[in-house]
């Protein structure tokens, strides 16, 4: 009998430590209402979301983000010259930066459960939420990247950050990638949407790109986008973000950031970790290839000021919105 | 922590489920790592100073959502900085081999342990920062100085640390320092100014 038990235990034991840490895993798989995807950490492009399906369609091949550039503004000191004019202005009085978010640059969450990933579901407004979120420490700056997905089809990726890495104004550049695979088949289409603007032929206000480009926003017209499937028609919203209090909206372009999206044809040697650098903008772009009707990628640049006065403890956030439509 | 987001309770109904062939351990690494710096040919291209910056599992190549073979990735990619070279430098291994060794020019890879465990020791033997910054803690991160008009900025085209000393992790640089690792040296360093 003693022998019998002394063998379970070790049985037990031995299936016990075969399976493995679940903290420590840099990827799942996650069903959550209509939603199912897959996440992951790797390639520092920060937290990830691969093959995303809603209400058992592909949506998004892959949702990342691939870099946060970081500007800050250049000391100007009355007195000196030196100071007025010169390479100084494109740098600032420290960085530029480009934080690029990685498995070995998390910590474990301690407001949830101590674990490198939250998964955590809450509801707000009667309208259900699941939270995935990462906390990122690099240098001085404490960052909180994090996805948001609604039971009623609203996809919000966040970034929040605080921190400072000199005592100087700055604006952090988040830039997202969306790998859209909308019904699985590669007929995807980009449009965009200014309110008031002529009728085409894709209806009022409506414009349809036809190659490679970048553009921006326009609040006058609250200039939209949308990505859709040319075969079903079903599609993607992508709305500037209006603001997470204290903020108004996700920022303005800059010279350092000079563009709000980019349209992009996908393309596998282009899913890769950001190579331009802190003072690089997108690129991608060179061969200007066509859009229409193919798999596509969308780049969305949101532009979160940061005041040195406002001091390293408060958290600010910044984001779009991504609604599906069918 | 956190920041705090409305609701904090985890619904019961998220059915979450390990992706295996993700993860890369830390065991897995260190071992990945000694067959790759054994490598003749990964020496050669790190030269004399270098430093290991990270480690990831090879994604799937293009868009392969089904069959046998969608989860299973061969290849993993090290990848380092040789100071010695000014250059990035990425291994590709499969299994505990490497299948090939490459500079990749141009690429500032992000900051490894190494680059800011050597910033930090830099800034605070500088004669400017010593004494001042002992009770701190260092932090480093990765910048790029300018191509200039007249004159490059200073470390232009080199490995080039931000390395701040704060209490802590608050966030709020007291000293700072411009490390440059290709030379392995200093190149300013001071007092923090109050915020503007």
């Amino acid at each position: 009998m003693k022998r019998v038990v002394w063998s379970g235990l070790i049985v037990l034991f031995s299936l016990i430590s075969a399976v493995p840490s679940f903290a420590e895993t840099q990827s799942e798989h996650i069903n959550w209402g209509r939603w199912s995807f897959d996440w992951e950490v790797r390639d520092n492009t920060g937290l990830a979301l691969r093959d995303v399906t809603y209400a058992d369609e592909l949506v998004l091949a892959k949702a990342s983000m691939p870099v946060i550039r970081v500007k800050y503004v250049k000391d100007m000191v009355w007195w000196n010259p030196f100071t007025w004019f010169g390479s100084r202005a494109e740098s600032g009085r420290c960085g530029p930066f480009q934080d690029r978010l990685r498995w070995q640059d998390l910590v474990p969450i301690v407001n949830c459960g101590n674990q490198k990933v939250c998964v955590e579901s809450a509801t707000q407004n009667n309208v259900k939420w699941l939270e995935l979120g990462v906390y990122g420490r690099i240098g001085e700056y404490h960052i909180y990247q994090s996805w948001h997905l609604s039971e009623d089809g609203e996809l919000r990726p966040v970034v929040q950050s605080r921190g400072l890495s000199c005592n100087t104004n700055h604006v952090h550049h988040p830039y997202w990638r969306f790998d859209f695979d909308i019904n699985g088949n590669g007929m995807d289409q980009v449009f965009v949407h200014d309110d008031g603007g002529p009728d085409s032929g894709w209806g009022p206000g409506w414009r349809k790109y036809t190659n490679e480009r970048n553009d921006v926003k326009i609040s006058e017209t609250h200039r939209t986008w949308f990505v859709r499937d040319q075969l079903n028609g079903h599609g993607v919203l992508i709305l500037p973000g209006t603001g997470y209090a204290p903020l108004i909206d996700d920022g303005e372009r800059d010279r350092f950031a000079d563009h709000d999206v980019a349209i992009r044809r996908a393309n596998v040697s282009e899913d890769v970790p950001w190579s331009f650098g802190a003072r690089g903008q997108l690129r991608y772009d060179e061969d200007n290839q066509g859009v229409q009707e193919q798999d596509i990628v969308f780049w969305y640049v949101s532009h979160l000021p940061h005041m040195a006065a406002m001091g390293p403890t408060k958290w600010l956030a910044t984001g779009p919105t991504l609604r599906i439509q069918r | 922590m956190k920041p705090k987001m409305a609701g904090t309770a985890l619904d019961a109904s998220v059915r979450r489920s390990q992706n295996s062939s993700a993860i890369l351990t830390a065991d897995d690494i260190a071992t990945l790592r000694k067959a790759a710096e054994g490598d003749a040919r990964v020496a050669t291209l790190l030269g004399s100073r270098w430093g290991f910056i990270d480690a990831n599992r090879l994604p799937p190549v293009g868009k392969v959502s089904f069959g046998c073979c969608r989860n299973t990735v061969q290849l993993v990619r090290l990848v380092y900085y040789s100071y010695s070279s000014n250059v990035a430098v990425e291994v590709r291994m499969k299994e505990a081999s490497v299948f090939s060794a490459a500079r990749l020019e141009g690429y500032l890879p992000p900051e490894g342990p190494q680059d800011v465990q050597r910033g930090i020791e830099l800034a605070k033997a500088d004669p400017r920062l010593a004494g001042k910054v002992q009770p701190l803690e260092g932090h480093g991160l990765l910048m790029q100085p300018d191509r200039g008009f007249f004159r490059n900025d200073p470390g232009y085209g080199h490995r080039i640390m931000w390395i701040t000393f704060s209490q802590g992790q608050s966030g709020d640089p007291k000293y700072w320092a411009v490390v440059d690792l290709t030379e392995d040296t200093v190149l300013d360093a001071g007092e923090e100014p109050p915020r503007s």
